[in-house]
């Protein structure tokens, strides 16, 4: 079966819902983490982290809310829904299908 | 529940967005901080590294329209723009548009609000089964029992399945406190299986119950059953007193059923019985007759002819009443509402066209608007904005423009409802069951929104052609376009052409209504009381009725302040009916079938004096004129001179042609004319005579006195005497002859009053858009006007220029108009009287009125023209 290639493109999606499976985030915060547990492989463009935040939002797959952060500055955490954890699952498989049929080709094909 | 989120999301980006924008600016400003914190942490200054946290950001204004691009109301938001927009547009203009949107308003109130009352009542199924297939015979209440009888035995016949007969029926329902007169019908037993409606409690009639011996029974309306009767849940098989005979309650119809109009509010079974003497005498029945399915009109006819021949071989009937010849059969409905269909149907024809007027005007200024934007739209384009976008901008523009106009126009409709009802000429009480429902909120939107679509037609079209030249030659093209000055004049054509026939409509009955007031009534209306008082009831013996209306007289002679009394057994002004064919014993060939008809009027020696009408000649009714004394009457002058031409009227001899009438009637007196049955109608011939040489006062008269005291003050006095000299006798229907006056020109006044008011709306109208598109070309032109006069036009020529100008489409509008006037005369004629329908005072009237008026409309903006100082303008150019 064929992977959808809009996957690629939602890639950026699929990290920001697999980091806030450890634990709700500020969007400070996300791109941090996207950076140092990719051991600075990736790096989220600022501007589409926050498009994307905003339209995980709207999809439903992440809520927002405010709260203080220990410093005690007051930030936007953004945390998983019920269908965010499912959508997580659907994501990383197509993802893991995805790079699995890409890696096969490429060994493939050299 | 994340469909629901994300609408929750969205909803509130479009309702809050400055809280949105600033929960953004936070969360944005609290990224930077955090990286510029992490950044000091590396070890640069915090100045660079506040920098470079920026930088790292990217834009803040791009990032932040990526962010809220996200929010995914990009459509909405940009309608909410255009929706301001165009509000900021309103309010740059208040009066046009205040003036637009009003005039908007009342055109889709007039049209909801009559298009509610068509719905009601020509459009709404009657309460029967299949209207369709059920028929009136013609000359409606006028069959009689034995001719029912013998179309019976044609029935089924291969048109028709079953036939019925009816007939109105004033009731006194007698409980202990009073008697209360109805409106009931009498029917044959087979009437509810004819029309296909049957009882919500209770049975109809049975077979047979129409014949002589059978129990006395009632069905109920449900509104005599709820109201009169206390709704009590077991009143079938009890019984109630009407006209003094106890009655079993053997049904109640359901809520809503009427038959065969709302006034009638019980139904008891005619009793069909050959041996009376009504069986065969003068006609009173209506017939209804249920057509087999998939009929037309034609078979209906033929077989209409097929009875009439088969009527033929039984019955002589008089030239007047020839049954024999033009029989047919109308729709029920028909029957129902009368003239009210014609009436309906012109003025909603004239709401329409108030709205189409309205519509134009609208539509001129939203095009004016649209081309004064022209090089704000070219600018616009130029900076990247989609044709397609402007378009939808024109579009929600004149959406709004007509959505509030429509919004407006249904709240006009909702809260006028009732009187437009009122003031409506509806017969028969149908009034009563006219009700405005949520097709008429269906209906003001849609056409809302078909009238915002229209209007931004011709500016959408001028758009999308791509007239978007301003930014080359922003300077060059101010003139008008011309396809845009066509649509404009046709626009203005229009409104002229609608303007001229609304207001001959108007001016039509206007004339109608001075003609009607102009009438000699011959009668004196003023300060006449006329109140019908019913002895009702079999218990009630003919000496009892002599006795409650010869001690009623002279109590009501006695009675403060009344001048005079008299009785008739009929309303005058009012009622038609009772009237038979005359022989003329003097003159053979006008007896028998060429006998006249004349209306017969039994009357007491006051009626004369109480009417205010002159005995020409001769004596008027004297106390002596008794039963056992010569028989005497009195003619009407036109039945004189019809009867005895150039012959003394006085001793002449009539005879009626009522079967067994014998005795001759000797002509005492002539009375003078007077309008007896209806005020526009013709003069009836009539023939005066004492109600005591009647053989009985029957079952009801009308009591009339000459009084200055207010209707309501007799009324309840009569009803005290009433009391005291027989309880059985009771109030029916009362008036002053004024208001039976007035009644008569009810309908000419309510049609003159909807279209004076439409026709004035739409002559404003017209103004309103003679000026405005008048003084939009003067303004778009006022360089032109400057060259002119810079070389040599004098203001006059300007001034003659312009105003000819402007009155090119009205002239032409105005001939269509008139044009169209004529075109419909048809229509419009049986509404007038003593006026025709092409009078040509009415038409060059308006005519004047419609070019008067464009005149004045474009002279303001043009007397502007004039004015223009050639210098200034060839400065700004």
């Amino acid at each position: 079966m064929s992977i959808d290639t809009a996957v690629i493109r939602g890639t950026l999606d699929l990290l920001i819902l697999r980091v806030l499976t450890l634990e709700p985030m500020h969007g400070w915060g996300i791109s941090e983490r996207i950076q140092s547990l990719s051991r600075e492989a990736l790096r989220a463009q600022q501007g589409s982290l926050y498009a994307s935040l905003h339209r995980l939002t709207r999809e439903g797959w992440i809520r927002s809310y405010w709260q203080d952060t220990d410093s005690g500055r007051r930030a936007r955490y953004y945390a998983l829904t019920k269908a965010g954890e499912k959508q997580v699952a659907v994501e990383t498989d197509q993802w893991l299908r995805l790079s699995a049929g890409v890696g096969r080709l490429i060994s493939a094909t050299s | 529940m994340r469909f629901l989120r994300n609408l929750l999301f969205r909803l509130r980006a479009l309702l809050r967005p400055g809280a949105m924008e600033q929960e953004l600016n936070e969360e944005f400003a609290f990224h930077v901080e955090m990286e510029t914190k992490k950044l000091i942490a590396q070890g640069l200054s915090p100045a660079a590294a506040a920098h470079q946290a920026r930088l790292s950001f990217g834009g803040p204004v791009a990032e932040r329209e990526r962010a809220r691009d996200s929010w995914g109301i990009t459509m909405l938001r940009d309608l909410m723009a255009d929706l301001r927009h165009a509000f900021r547009q309103f309010r740059r203009k208040p009066a046009f548009s205040a003036l637009g949107i009003l005039t908007l308003a009342l055109g889709l109130g007039a049209t909801v609000g009559l298009t509610g009352v068509v719905r009601s009542v020509l459009i709404r199924p009657l309460p029967v089964a299949d209207e369709a297939s059920l028929r009136i015979f013609y000359f409606s209440g006028s069959w009689r029992g034995a001719e029912f009888d013998y179309l019976q035995d044609w029935m089924p016949s291969p048109v028709f399945t079953r036939l019925a007969a009816y007939v109105a029926s004033g009731t006194a329902l007698r409980t202990e406190a009073q008697s209360t007169v109805l409106l009931g019908g009498l029917a044959s037993a087979n009437l509810f299986e004819t029309i296909g409606a049957s009882p919500m409690m209770g049975r109809a009639f049975a077979r047979g119950e129409d014949r002589p011996g059978a129990e006395p029974v009632v069905v109920l309306s449900y509104g005599l059953w709820q109201q009169e009767l206390g709704g009590d849940p077991g009143i079938v098989n009890k019984r109630i007193v009407l006209d003094g005979t106890p009655t079993t309650v053997i049904g109640v119809m359901p809520r809503g059923f009427f038959f065969p109009s709302p006034e009638y509010r019980l139904w008891r079974p005619l009793t069909l019985d050959p041996a009376q003497g009504m069986y065969r005498g003068r006609g009173w029945l209506t017939l209804v007759a249920r057509t087999r399915p998939g009929l037309d009109d034609v078979a209906v006819q033929a077989e209409m002819n097929r009875l009439a021949a088969a009527l033929d071989e039984e019955y002589d009937y008089p030239a007047a009443w020839d049954k024999t010849k033009n029989a047919y059969a109308t729709p029920l409905r028909d029957e129902l509402i009368g003239n009210t269909r014609s009436a309906l149907l012109l003025l909603l024809g004239a709401g329409v066209l108030l709205l189409l007027m309205a519509c134009a005007n609208v539509a001129a200024l939203v095009l004016a608007r649209t081309t004064d934007r022209t090089h704000e739209m070219a600018l616009r384009a130029a900076l990247g904005a989609g044709r397609g976008r402007l378009a939808r901008q024109i579009v929600t523009e004149s959406l709004a423009f007509s959505l509030l106009a429509g919004g407006l126009g249904l709240a006009i409709a909702t809260l006028g409802f009732g009187v437009l009802v009122r003031s409506l000429p509806l017969q028969n009480g149908i009034g009563a069951t006219v009700a405005l429902d949520w097709t008429a909120f269906v209906a003001a939107f849609l056409l809302s929104v078909l009238v915002g679509l229209g209007v931004a037609v011709a500016p959408v079209r001028d758009l999308l052609r791509g007239n978007l030249k301003g930014l080359s030659n922003e300077r060059g093209s101010r003139g008008l376009g011309r396809s845009t000055g066509r649509i404009h004049a046709a626009l203005v054509g229009g409104e002229a052409a609608v303007a001229v026939l609304l207001v001959v409509g108007a001016m039509l009955l206007v004339r109608s209504v001075g003609q009607l007031l102009s009438i000699n009534l011959g009668l004196d209306p003023t300060n006449v009381v006329a109140i019908e008082v019913t002895a009702f009831g079999s218990d009630l013996s003919g000496e009892d009725r002599w006795r409650i209306f010869r001690e009623l007289t002279p109590r009501a002679e006695a009675l403060n302040g009344v001048t005079s009394v008299g009785l008739m057994n009929r309303f005058p002004l009012r009622d038609r009916g009772n009237q038979g064919t005359m022989n003329i014993l003097s003159d053979p060939e006008l007896q028998g079938a060429n006998a006249p008809n004349a209306y017969y009027r039994p009357i007491s020696p006051g009626t004369l004096r109480t009417l205010g009408l002159e005995i020409v000649k001769g004596r008027g009714i004297e106390p002596t004129d008794r039963a056992g004394a010569m028989e005497v009457g009195l003619v009407s002058e036109s039945f004189a001179a019809k009867a005895w031409p150039g012959q003394d009227p006085i001793g002449q001899q009539i005879r009626t042609g009522q079967a067994g009438d014998t005795t001759a009637i000797n002509v005492v007196g002539v009375v003078e004319e007077a309008k007896l049955e209806s005020v526009a109608g013709q003069n009836p011939f009539v023939l005066y005579t004492p109600l005591e040489q009647e053989w009985g006062p029957g079952s009801g008269q009308v009591l009339m006195l000459k009084t200055e005291r207010p209707l309501e003050q007799v009324v309840t006095e009569v009803r005290g005497m009433l009391r005291e000299i027989d309880p059985r006798a009771a109030v029916a229907r009362v008036t002053t002859l004024q208001e039976a006056v007035n009644g008569a020109m009810v309908e000419p006044l309510q049609l003159r009053f909807f279209l004076s008011l439409f026709g004035g709306l739409a002559l404003l109208l017209g103004v309103v858009g003679v000026y405005s598109v008048v003084s939009y070309s003067v303004s778009r032109r006022q360089q032109e006007f400057g060259v002119r006069m810079a070389l040599g036009a004098t203001p006059q020529s300007v001034l003659r220029h312009v105003v000819g100008k402007g009155l090119v489409p009205v002239i032409v509008g105005t001939v269509v108009g008139v044009g169209g006037a004529v075109a419909l005369a048809g229509l419009a004629s049986r509404f007038l009287y003593g006026v025709s329908a092409t009078d040509p005072l009415s038409i060059g009237l308006a005519a004047v009125a419609l070019l008067g008026s464009g005149v004045a409309a474009a002279t303001v903006p043009a007397i502007r023209a004039a004015r223009v100082s050639p210098v200034e303008s060839l400065r700004a150019e």
